[in-house]
């Protein structure tokens, strides 16, 4: 086939048209596509109000966590059932914050679903993400047969997860749960009990009522190294959300001590006000950390989870207060020294004689939920199309069925208490980190359990938090300057939560009425 | 002949037929480069909102103070002097004397340099994890050398404030010497051999050598290099994020470092705007005085 001159050329100027042609007409097909609706009218007519959205795509951005792996590998199912193309993807903490930050705030719509980890992310992000309660009672959606009821979820795991400083919005369903327990090394303890208990007077063993003084104790036993570990105990206090959450335990259970007296802890306020470093309690409280972190594994300052779960199951520690889905890799023979000889129990009482409130000692746990939340700068349509998802992805049957491919903590009480889980909660188990789940159950009701503190700017709080605090524990400043300079700091620290409320609450004016109505006076 | 049109194009059009070509490319420049300074300044000049539905509030030099008066951030600048200094003194030592080596290797020269320039090659986010690990008190080489040697006593590398500072210095040196070796070695390979073979001629020792001659034969070269590299720390915080996030106790949180945590930790956008003038500026400043300083040794050593 020869092609002229004349006609190459003309065969060129035929094929660039119709080739720019063809971009155009994607370009503009790109910028005009909207998701088309096509409302079911039938209230039975499941599978039309689930495909309605069929042909749009949804990204999802999620920290790495083992359920957003999970759901990931199901995305297929997601699309048959729905014809709606779901693209989870996944990063550490902190890129997801950025990411987000700069997609909500900048007015973008790059990611339609966020990771909705309730401090990190939803104290900072709440406010623009979507209010799905007009979505939940709408018929033309299609619905979680169980519902979103407070009851339907772990104690007030909503609330945490998905509600910011207003009761009356939920921007956010909870899909896993990460509870803080104690990880300890059951066969040492049977083995080791009676030398203990020579020396220290009360055997060695783990229960509900362990308070932080015994673990000072098993902390000294085990630090002699003659016991088959190197160290006692290992903390997690790595500068940020690790370090907030680790030093909030013992500071928790000892006299239910917080930062700042909310009408709500689980709702959380923006203008929280004058706060309670400085106090004999948070002076006390330090003065005994520090002890405990004398003790502790030195490289305690530099551990996460990850840190000292690695720790623990190489045979470093022999306890730590991690979260349930360690238990995985602990219980693992291929990836752990570990497995079949670890305890799991509630996180350790506060010890009396270190109360100086007058309050009374709790098992201070707390936990990091991660949920599912609608960019709020999407169009209805498409925040519709991500509701779809988010109560797809936190139904029972993917939750329980997440569970047993790759682990987490369910959030909807129907899974905790779902025949398969409770049979897989007690050894032999194919649920690993259901053998965590009884002494989480015990661990996440009221009074043991800590959710806050719920403010706007808890990022920069739990920076200083952390940097103070460890400045003490590494034995740098004492407790009074500790709490001294807390203190300081959050009156004097630019960007106070006071201007976080905006004018309004900087000059005192009109909060939420029912926060401003349980405050106490004076506050 | 080109010249000459080229003058005639400039009193015609205003610019020459170059100048008018390149225009488009300088403008779409310009909108990259200079309109996001503009915006950082102006922002820091503003209360930036944090929540949908409110308005920006301008401030005056309100961040600016405000940064003054946070100690993290006046800490900071103590923390970032001392990783600036004390990295780049050690990378200039160590590269230059790396460069005076390959530099004399008589055999499979090309071989020694590639390898030796293999850290630079790594992503500074792979060091971070491959330090995070070398230091890790469970089963890191580094921190079981350091032990076995007895110089950890406290027993925790990255847990503790003094070390941590001196484990990110390491990873930094470690990963950036190949480069200041391999500026240097390209000076070096400048150095006039007549020059150098006179001086030995006159019986100049090989020391007196390396000042007279190559040092001041590679002044420019010097410049650049520690310029490149002073300007790469000052706005480093790979290995901080992975191996520390600027801990333990804020001991590795060095101002660049802060600056992330309130432009995309915090998202206080006006202090984050505030804040990143003010490194811009100082870094700005520091290497122009750098800068004059190693002029002025030039001109002094030519002399």
């Amino acid at each position: 086939m020869f092609i002229g001159r004349s006609s190459r050329r003309q065969f060129l100027r035929n094929a660039g048209s119709v080739a720019a042609g063809t971009t155009l007409a994607c370009v503009a097909g790109g910028f005009l596509s909207k998701p088309s609706r096509t409302y079911a009218a039938a209230k039975g007519a499941d599978s039309k109000l689930w495909r309605q959205y069929a042909g749009t795509k949804l990204v999802f951005l999620s920290e790495n966590t083992p359920p957003s792996s999970a759901i990931k590998a199901r995305a297929k199912e997601f699309f048959e059932l729905t014809g709606m193309e779901i693209d989870i993807r996944q990063d550490v903490l902190s890129t997801v914050q950025e990411k987000v930050g700069i997609d909500l705030r900048g007015g973008g719509k790059d990611y339609q679903l966020n990771y909705a980890q309730d401090k990190p992310m939803g104290c900072q992000f709440g406010d623009y993400w979507a209010d799905m309660t007009p979505f939940m009672s709408d018929q033309t959606l299609p619905q979680d047969p169980e519902g979103y009821g407070d009851d339907k979820w772990g104690f007030r795991w909503l609330d945490v997860c998905g509600r910011y400083f207003d009761k009356n919005k939920i921007v956010a369903l909870p899909y896993d749960n990460a509870v803080a327990v104690m990880f300890y090394r059951k066969d040492l303890f049977e083995k080791h009990s009676k030398e203990f208990e020579k020396q220290f007077g009360y055997p060695l063993e783990y229960t509900d009522n362990t308070t932080w003084k015994n673990v000072l104790d098993f902390m000294k036993f085990f630090n002699t190294r003659k016991y088959g570990v190197e160290y006692g105990y290992g903390f997690q206090g790595l500068e940020g959300w690790a370090g907030q959450l680790d030093f909030q335990r013992p500071l928790y259970a000892l006299g239910e001590w917080q930062e700042w007296d909310m009408p709500d802890q689980f709702i959380g306020t923006r203008n929280p006000g004058p706060c309670r470093w400085g106090d004999a309690q948070s002076v006390k409280s330090l003065t005994v950390m520090r002890d405990l972190y004398k003790n502790a594994h030195p490289e305690s300052l530099s551990w996460d989870w990850s840190g000292v779960n690695n720790a623990f199951q190489t045979g470093k520690v022999a306890m730590c207060c991690n979260y349930g889905e360690f238990a995985a890799s602990c219980e693992d023979p291929k990836q752990s020294i570990t497995a079949g000889k670890v305890g799991y129990g509630m996180c350790p009482k506060g010890e009396q004689s270190w109360i100086v409130n007058g309050k009374k000692a709790v098992n201070g746990t707390n936990y990091g939920i991660g949920g599912i939340a609608i960019n709020g700068n999407l169009s209805k349509d498409m925040q519709r199309a991500a509701y779809i998802f988010s109560i797809w992805a936190t139904s029972k049957t993917i939750q329980l069925s997440v569970l047993q491919e790759l682990g987490g903590t369910p959030t909807r009480m129907s899974v905790l208490t779902d025949p398969v889980v409770v049979k897989g909660m007690q050894r032999p188990t194919t649920m690993p980190n259901a053998l965590t789940y009884p002494a989480t159950l015990k661990a996440v009701v009221a009074p043991h359990v800590v959710p806050g503190p719920k403010i706007p700017k808890w990022n920069e709080y739990a920076t200083i938090q952390c940097i103070e605090i460890a400045k003490c524990m590494a034995g740098k400043q004492g407790p009074e300057a500790t709490a001294k300079a807390l203190k300081q700091k959050r009156h004097h620290c630019p960007g106070d939560c006071s201007r976080a409320a905006g004018p309004r609450a900087a000059t005192g004016g009109p909060r939420l009425p029912h926060l401003a109505a349980a405050r106490p006076a004076g506050m | 002949m080109e010249q000459k049109l080229s003058v005639l194009h400039r009193r015609k059009y205003g610019l020459s037929f170059y100048g008018w070509v390149l225009m488009p490319a300088v403008i779409l420049l310009a909108l990259i480069t200079i309109y996001p300074f503009f915006w950082m300044i102006v922002k820091s000049l503003f209360h930036v909102a944090i929540r949908p539905g409110q308005k920006d509030e301008f401030v005056w030099f309100a961040n600016y103070i405000a940064l003054f008066k946070d100690s993290l951030f006046v800490h900071g600048w103590l923390i970032q002097a001392r990783f600036v200094v004390i990295s780049l003194a050690v990378e200039f030592v160590l590269g230059f004397a790396l460069a005076l080596i390959l530099n004399n290797l008589k055999r499979s020269a090309n071989i020694v340099t590639t390898i030796i320039l293999i850290p630079m090659m790594i992503a500074p986010v792979a060091v971070g994890f491959l330090y995070m690990y070398l230091f890790n008190s469970s089963f890191g080489w580094y921190h079981w050398f350091l032990k076995s040697a007895g110089l950890l006593s406290g027993g925790s590398i990255l847990g503790d404030p003094t070390w941590a500072m001196a484990a990110i210095i390491i990873a930094d040196v470690w990963e950036w010497t190949p480069f200041m070796a391999l500026i240097l070695l390209a000076g070096l390979k400048k150095v006039p051999l007549d020059q150098l073979e006179a001086a030995k001629c006159d019986g100049a020792p090989p020391i007196k050598r390396f000042f007279d001659v190559v040092l001041p034969n590679m002044t420019s070269v010097i410049v650049i290099g520690v310029l490149i590299r002073f300007m790469d720390i000052m706005r480093y915080i790979d290995t901080i994020l992975i191996m520390t996030t600027g801990g333990p106790a804020g001991a590795t949180k060095t101002v660049s470092y802060y600056l992330f945590d309130v432009a995309f930790r915090f998202f206080d956008i006006g202090r984050g705007a505030a804040h990143g003038f003010l490194l811009l500026l100082v870094t700005i400043i520091i290497a122009q005085l750098f800068v004059n300083v190693m002029n002025k040794t030039k001109k002094g050593l030519a002399r």
